[in-house]
């Protein structure tokens, strides 16, 4: 027993007895390999949470500044001063890029072309959300840490090539025989394995893209969306590529989360006002009413943007987000909606770069909005009676009907702020004037913010990189939030 | 559980150890006599008599007496030695001729000394004057006379270079670093060593957003488990040369603590010793408030539903209305679009609403004072002791409880120490030591940017709320209409469960609320111990083995109630479960031979075997379904819940050599070789080595002189380690959120490296040990430098690599400074003594490079400002922005006249100070001993959040300016600035501003929430008087005091807002503060009796 204590290495005198320690590093709290199925979960959960959550890009960014809501407190983003640390959804590089890439590569590796064709989707949701947001990004040199520490930024344009380029594949790849490689219904929280769906909306996706670049490439604008639309789109509002939140802790709605600590956003009086004027059955279901002391003055208001804090009504005469989202846990969030591809197809028929009646398709995709907000037919068809709502109202020409579709949509995006945006960027529909307290463009109509930030951090950690695009584009600064992207045409 | 086999091992150990007692008798020459202080004639235990030339030594007991047996047939001239930590060793001649001597010993006193032992690496005792690096001892005494509950704590100011942050609470942590942090993101503190066994001193993390491993509790650092009344000495190895034996772990120094034990105890009956003391906490500052404006918004409160319902009245800020006492007229007119009429003024049909109703609009100006109690303090510790002159055993059980400032808030500690030894025969002796503590603390504050935080609540605050009244009122009744009305502007909140009583439902629970209802309970069990066994070969080699662990386990909760507005509204529960451990094995053979008359060479060689295990539990739930019910299964959804385990293993040979010529002249040579698991497999194996000489010129030279009685000059190298936490080499996906409770992962954000290296620190210091006018001045002078190289860094890399970090060995810091130490006596005479005590300490520190051409490296960020790494300046920059200004220095403003940001962010101020010093006067007459310390720092910058959004929410005193007359007059202008666009662009700023949206603009700036952090405190004073003998004897015991003792006294600093000793935790992210916990200032007395 004694010589126990003298038992340790030395005593053994097997001096590499000192250097083996077998297993004793191999990390027990995580595994070092997991398949797709097992990452897509938290790809969609992010991918989602993040374009229509409420910080940065959607409630305090896009969907902010396309006058949807106002900042009822810390009113910074309202007045066009974007806090230190906000981007354009950078994260979104990390927590779903990365991601679906390494879904795209096991795909490779295992010759299963669901695990890639969904891989390939979500990447380039993510990617187009990202540079639609902020500009010319890293893309053929991003995603090699193992490498390549400095990526060099490709141009939008690239982007957009690279994008289309992945969603044909994409489509052309997915096998719907599915099978062993594919994806359960516990996993793909969008289409619970319907590849077919897939396929839909990687198609879908290239329209809308396609739809983007109508002022600055018409040409490709037209090719790539033929070639969309005769992919085959999403269909039905059950194709809409969506996530529907649970009602229980930690998978509810990330609006409703927000709410029940923090009572930071309210809605614009823009659009509120917009949706009055227009009698839009919708309003009750994206707003509600506030909560005047006096209950029979209670009513539909939204808060003017660009106040300071405190200016304006009193908050308790301002109404708060519709409860469908703030209210209800379980409420759905959409990626890409039946309705908006209705809009996208309108307006390709409208440039003559699909066949189709645009009329027929602008009308059927307020009708399918009225339908996703469970407003009733007869509310439905009463709106779209109206004469301003009617497709020839605005005369017959191709730019009032480019005009009518535009504002449709943008009311029918409410609380998909980010894509509602990069729309009213492109089209100038409608035309939004910066609040008086504005840091700049206060009260010029159509002088809105043309892009979120780089992520500080590249300033740091890829300074050249990040300068040399910066002057490429002709911005001021990596957080320049005023000079317009590429796909503007502007 | 095989781990706790060790447990049951040292008790047997122990058992074999109390009960084997042998007693061997000798009829030979004895020695005896008892050793005193040389003032005022206390009896010293625990001092080492010892005749050198005769290889022969005792201990003195309680009573300060010794006997000593020398070898039969010793006759002539024989010269005893008396040593003991915090006096100067003593010397005296006895002539033996057979006859039994009786020969009393006097010590003077000096806490840092020439010629004392000290107890260095792995445990090895040495003579001071042979060190060829710096090491600082104190002795336990120095620890306990002002009582601390943290033994980290009681070193501050008391060692030069070193730097310790206390936390407010008595119970919390303190940071300590030696000579500067030199790793960016890794371990900076000291290895801490008792009894030769690495401890544990880990802390939890606090973010300071209410999130960390224990979400903003601060539970103490793990050193504090050990009782100051158990450590008879502690020797701070400074830097990496005195600690270079310790290898990769000894880069920042050790802090090595010796426990009592038993030697040197009576031999008949136990001899108790025993202290009590009894001390009250008041708060040392808080911040300064205004008292002039209460909530609101531009000038304008109604209180309705306490959530915008009414005017203004979800605000957590005081721009409201002037509190003149007025019971109506707190909202303004209106215009026909509603905005507010001032030209119409207030309107006063309408009546002043409050939380609690229609009442005067005044100033409450103590309504923080009086949310802190007066807290206590007690500590009591009993222990018996034993001795026979071969054997030894000591128990001690030691108890503190303090209830804190805080509500409900107690905390305790309770501790039990059984240490024992004896020679078995002459070739075997064996000792161990058996240490368990627990820590209990119940409803601690937390701090944290969180309502959690009670001092954060009052930075959002109404400065009109009578805290008194959310004191009487904890719960509204639900049927009364008013709470009707909060109901129905609060539609978040629950009627299942008891209704908030708070001057703010948008924000704020009641302070009262948070501290009676949510409840926080944590308790840490801990088993320390080591058993060892020595076999003395012959009279030069010996050879021991032993074993240590130290174990514990961490059990944290807390219970949010339902209706808590923050965090978890719907309540909910944090659970953390933790085990750490450290086994240590080892064994070390020591040879010591005179190799020729005037050469002495000391071999100590050696092999340890080292595991950490480290297992936490974490539970928590967002919501609750039964209101009340704190446990998982009452969530509403999936429970939150994780698990974390670490391991590793690192394997050591080590060796030292040390040539002692004539006395005069000493060359140490050590070298030191672990292999750590955490390291590639193919090169886990590193090499430390040191070497140093110390010289005693004026032995040597023969210079003594009656004013230069010592002087020794040392200098050494040595290039040492860094440690590296398990796991890095290679990467796991991480869990992502669950879905519908199915898993779901995500990859790794951190890129691995496979070829990670430890860190490597090459040091050298040279210093100077003198003695003047018989020792009466002492001066101990160290320059040292430190550079670590090959830094561990998870160095954070663009996310468009797929990645957000990259671990990678890079980067050089240095640390050069001066370390000072002084002990004068200026006055010495039998009945008065005066002692001065100096440490002074000025370190530079600066980041020589980066990884790959990167300038900077974010240590951790607080409220948009960062703690840095940048390259080519000091390490701890505090970065955020500034004001735009011109070349001229004026600050330019926009054209409403509100300061503009400046383009980038740029460096506001760092957190190391310029130098750190300490000094302790003591004071002896007769039987009355006063004592005083003040300690400091000079420099340094404090990022303090409780500035910055204090002035953003118009509640400290400063956010007056602007507002002199009422809420919206005279308006500030900006001192010193100009207009930087616009037509007026360069013209001096005439601009009146809204005090309101001057302080408001502040949030673009953190310039405004830096502070200078020079301070110095009066930490310590005692003033004890000593009971005559008669007095104690006539009660019992040899020796008794009694003091008078104060800690925290007074705090000097070049702001009245804070006090800038400030952490949320002990890592590297430090200078940042937010809702600190006010400091507590304890006074008390104390009583401490000897058998």
């Amino acid at each position: 027993m004694r010589y126990k204590f003298l038992s340790v290495c030395a005593a053994l005198a097997a001096v590499t007895a000192c250097s083996d320690f077998a297993g004793v590093n191999d990390n027990p709290n995580g595994p070092t390999d997991v398949p797709p199925p097992s990452i897509l979960p938290s790809v969609i959960q992010n991918l989602v949470g993040t374009v229509n959550g409420v910080t940065s890009l959607n409630i305090r960014g896009g969907g902010l500044w396309s006058q949807y809501y106002s900042e009822i407190q810390y009113r910074d983003e309202d007045k066009f001063i974007v806090r230190s640390g906000t981007s354009g959804g950078w994260g979104l590089f990390n927590s779903v890029v990365e991601d679906a890439q390494r879904m795209i590569v096991k795909g490779e590796e295992s010759n299963a072309a669901n695990w890639r064709a969904v891989g390939r989707v979500m990447k380039s949701y993510a990617y187009s959300v990202m540079t639609d947001a902020m500009g010319d990004l890293p893309y053929t040199d991003a995603l090699k840490g193992d490498t390549l520490l400095h990526p060099t930024y490709d141009t939008q344009q690239t982007i957009y090539d690279s994008l289309f380029a992945n969603l044909t594949t994409a489509n052309s790849e997915i096998d719907l025989s599915g099978g062993a490689v594919g994806f359960s219904g516990t996993s793909d929280l969008v289409y619970h394995g319907n590849m077919a769906f897939w396929g839909k909306l990687s198609n879908s996706l290239r329209l809308r893209l396609a739809i983007h670049l109508s002022n600055v490439d018409p040409t490709k604008a037209a090719s790539e969306a033929a070639a969309a639309v005769a992919g085959g789109l999403i269909s039905a509002d059950s194709e809409s590529a969506k996530l529907t939140y649970l009602s229980s802790s930690p998978n509810r709605n990330p609006i409703y989360n927000d709410a029940r600590s923090r009572d930071d956003y309210g809605m614009s009086k823009t659009f509120v006002d917009s949706l009055t004027s227009w009698a839009d059955p919708r309003l009750p279901v994206f707003a509600q009413i506030n909560k005047d002391t006096i209950v029979a003055n209670r009513t539909y208001q939204g808060l003017p943007n660009g106040l300071n804090d405190g200016e304006g009504p009193a908050l308790f005469y301002i109404s708060r987000i519709g409860a469908r989202w703030r209210e209800t846990a379980a409420a759905r969030m959409d990626l890409l909606s039946y309705s908006e591809v209705l809009f996208l197809e309108a307006e390709a028929a409208e440039r003559g770069w699909i066949t189709g009646n645009a009329a027929q398709l602008y009308q059927n995709a307020i009708t399918a909005s009225m339908a996703m907000y469970g407003v009733s037919p007869a509310a439905t068809t009463t709106y779209l009676a109206q004469p301003k709502v009617a497709y020839d109202a605005a005369g017959a020409t191709q730019a009032g009907h480019l005009q009518q579709i535009a504002y449709q949509k943008w009311v029918s995006m409410f609380m998909q702020g980010m894509e509602a945006w990069t729309e009213v960027r492109r089209t100038r529909v409608p035309l939004l004037t910066p609040g008086p307290r504005a840091v700049f463009g206060a009260g010029v109509p159509g002088v809105i913010p043309e892009r979120l930030p780089y992520d500080d951090n590249e300033l740091v950690l890829n300074a050249n990189n990040v300068i040399a695009a910066v002057a490429a584009q002709g911005f001021a600064a990596s957080n320049d939030i005023q000079h317009p992207l590429w796909f503007t045409g502007r | 559980m095989a781990d706790n086999r060790w447990f049951f091992r040292s008790l047997v150990t122990l058992g074999l150890v109390l009960f084997g007692l042998p007693v061997v008798a000798n009829a030979q020459t004895t020695v005896s006599g008892q050793v005193k202080t040389s003032v005022g004639g206390t009896p010293l235990v625990g001092v080492l008599v010892s005749a050198p030339a005769l290889k022969v030594s005792a201990t003195t007991d309680n009573g300060g007496n010794y006997s000593l047996t020398l070898p039969a047939g010793t006759t002539g001239n024989v010269t005893l030695k008396a040593q003991r930590i915090g006096y100067q060793t003593g010397s005296v001649q006895i002539a033996v001729s057979g006859a039994a001597v009786q020969q009393d010993i006097t010590l003077e006193e000096g806490a840092i000394e020439l010629q004392q032992v000290v107890v260095t690496a792995l445990g090895i005792e040495r003579e001071q004057r042979t060190l060829p690096y710096a090491a600082q001892s104190l002795s336990g005494d120095r620890l306990t006379d002002v009582p601390t509950t943290n033994v980290v704590s009681a070193l501050q100011g008391n060692v030069a270079g070193v730097q310790v942050t206390n936390s407010a609470n008595p119970f919390g942590s303190a940071r300590i670093v030696v000579r500067g942090a030199s790793s960016i993101l890794g371990q900076n503190q000291p290895l801490i060593i008792v009894d030769g066994i690495p401890i544990d001193n880990s802390a939890a993390s606090n973010t300071g957003y209410g999130s960390g491993s224990l979400g903003g509790y601060d539970v103490g650092n793990a050193a504090a488990d050990i009782s100051g009344d158990n450590i008879a000495s502690v020797t701070v190895l400074k830097g990496p040369n005195a600690a270079a034996l310790y290898g990769a772990r000894a880069a920042n120094g050790a802090i090595v603590y010796t426990t009592k034990n038993g030697k040197g105890a009576p031999n008949t009956g136990f001899g108790v010793t025993a202290s009590f003391g009894a001390t009250t906490e008041t708060p040392l500052r808080l911040p300064q408030y205004q008292n002039r404006y209460g909530q609101g918004f531009y000038g304008e409160f109604n209180f309705v539903d306490g959530n915008f319902g009414g005017k203004n009245d979800g605000a957590d800020e005081s721009w409201g209305p002037l509190m003149d006492g007025r019971t109506a007229g707190c909202v303004y007119h209106t215009l026909p679009n509603g905005d507010p009429d001032y030209a119409a003024g207030y309107d006063q049909s309408k009546p002043c609403n409050q939380f609690f109703g229609v009442g005067p609009w005044a100033a409450h100006p103590n309504n923080v004072r009086d949310f802190w109690q007066t807290g206590m303090m007690i500590n009591a510790n009993i222990a018996v002791a034993r001795s026979s002159d071969r054997s030894h055993v000591r128990l001690s059980v030691g108890r503190t409880n303090e209830s804190g400032m805080y509500p409900d808030n107690t905390n305790n500690r309770t501790d039990i120490a059984l240490s024992g030894g004896t020679q078995v025969s002459n070739h075997w002796s064996a000792e161990a030591s058996v240490n368990y503590i627990n820590d209990g603390m119940k409803n601690q504050p937390a701090q944290a940017y969180e309502e959690i935080d009670p001092m954060q609540g009052f930075i959002w605050f109404g400065r009109q709320v009578d805290t008194k009244l959310l004191k009487q009122n904890l719960y509204r009744d639900p049927n009364d209409p008013f709470t009707q009305q909060i109901l129905i502007g609060n539609p978040n909140m629950r009627t299942d469960a008891p209704i908030p009583y708070s001057w703010n439902y948008s924000y704020h629970p009641s302070p009262y609320w948070m501290a009676s209802v949510k409840t926080t309970d944590y308790a840490r069990n801990r088993g320390l111990g080591h058993a060892s066994v020595t076999y003395k070969v012959n009279d030069w080699l010996s050879v021991t083995g032993r074993m240590g662990r130290d174990w514990y386990q961490n059990q944290f909760r807390a219970n949010y109630p339902v209706n808590n507005i923050s965090p978890f509204y719907q309540g909910g529960l944090i659970d953390v479960g933790e085990t750490r451990s450290e086994t240590n094995s080892d064994f070390l053979i020591t040879a010591e031979r005179q190799l020729s008359s005037d050469l002495k060479l000391t071999i100590d060689g050696g092999g340890n075997q080292r595991k950490n295990d480290f297992n936490t539990n974490i539970g928590q739930v967002n919501e609750l379904v039964i209101p009340g019910v704190y446990t998982l299964a009452n969530s509403n959804g999936q429970p939150s819940t994780s698990l974390l385990i670490s391991h590793k293993r690192v394997n050591s040979l080590y060796g030292s050599a040390s040539f002692n010529y004539k006395d005069w002249l000493n060359v140490d040579v050590t070298g030191r070789n672990d292999w750590s698991s955490t390291l590639p497999e193919n090169a886990n194996s590193l090499f430390y080595p040191s070497i140093g000489a110390a010289f005693i010129f004026t032995d040597a030279l023969g210079l003594q002189t009656s004013w230069l009685s010592y002087g020794k000059i040392r200098a050494s190298w040595t290039r040492v380690g860094n440690d590296t936490d398990p796991y890095q080499l290679s990467a796991v996906y991480g869990a992502g959120t669950p879905w519908a409770g199915s898993p779901s992962f995500t990859a790794p954000d951190r890129l691995p490296n496979s070829f990670l290296k430890p860190e490597e620190t090459t040091g050298e210091e040279i210093g100077a040990d003198l003695g003047f006018l018989h020792d009466k001045l002492i001066l101990n002078a160290t320059v040292y430098q430190k550079n670590t190289t090959n830094q561990i860094l998870p160095v954070s890399i663009s996310g468009a690599t797929g990645y957000t970090s990259a671990v990678v060995n890079s980067g050089e810091v240095q640390n050069r400074g001066f370390e000072l130490a002084a002990n004068i006596t200026p006055v010495e005479k039998p009945d008065f003594r005066w002692n001065v005590i100096v440490n002074w300490a000025k370190n530079s520190n600066k980041v020589l490079s980066l990884y790959g051409g990167v300038q900077r490296i974010v240590v951790g960020s607080y409220w948009n400002v960062n703690v840095t790494a940048d390259s080519g300046q000091p390490y701890g920059n505090l970065v955020g922005y500034k004001w735009a200004r011109d070349n001229a220095g004026h600050i330019l403003v926009d054209s409403t006249g509100l300061p503009m940001q400046d383009a980038t962010q740029t460096v506001l101020g760092n957190y190391n100070p310029d130098w750190v010093g300490g000094i302790t006067n003591s004071f002896s007459y007769k039987r009355f001993n006063l004592s005083f310390s003040f300690d400091g720092q000079m420099g340094g910058q404090v990022y303090s959040v409780t500035k910055w959004f204090g002035q953003y929410s118009g509640v400290l005193s400063n956010t007056l300016a602007g507002r002199e007359t009422d809420w919206n007059s005279p308006g500030y202008i900006v001192p010193n600035a100009i207009y930087g666009n616009g037509p007026l662009s360069g013209q001096a700023d005439t601009s009146h501003v809204l005090a309101q949206d001057y302080w408001h603009n502040t949030f673009y700036a953190q310039e405004p929430g830096i502070f200078d952090a020079t301070y110095f405190k009066l930490r310590e004073l005692r003033l004890a008087y000593t009971l005559p003998a008669n007095v104690s004897h006539f009660i019992g015991f040899s020796d008794a005091v009694v003091a008078v003792v104060g800690r925290n006294l007074l705090l000097f600093a070049n702001q009245n807002q804070i006090d800038p000793e400030t952490a949320f935790d002990t890592g590297n992210r430090q200078g940042v503060e937010n809702g600190q916990l006010p400091t507590a200032r304890s006074i008390g007395i104390t009583m401490s009796v000897r058998p």
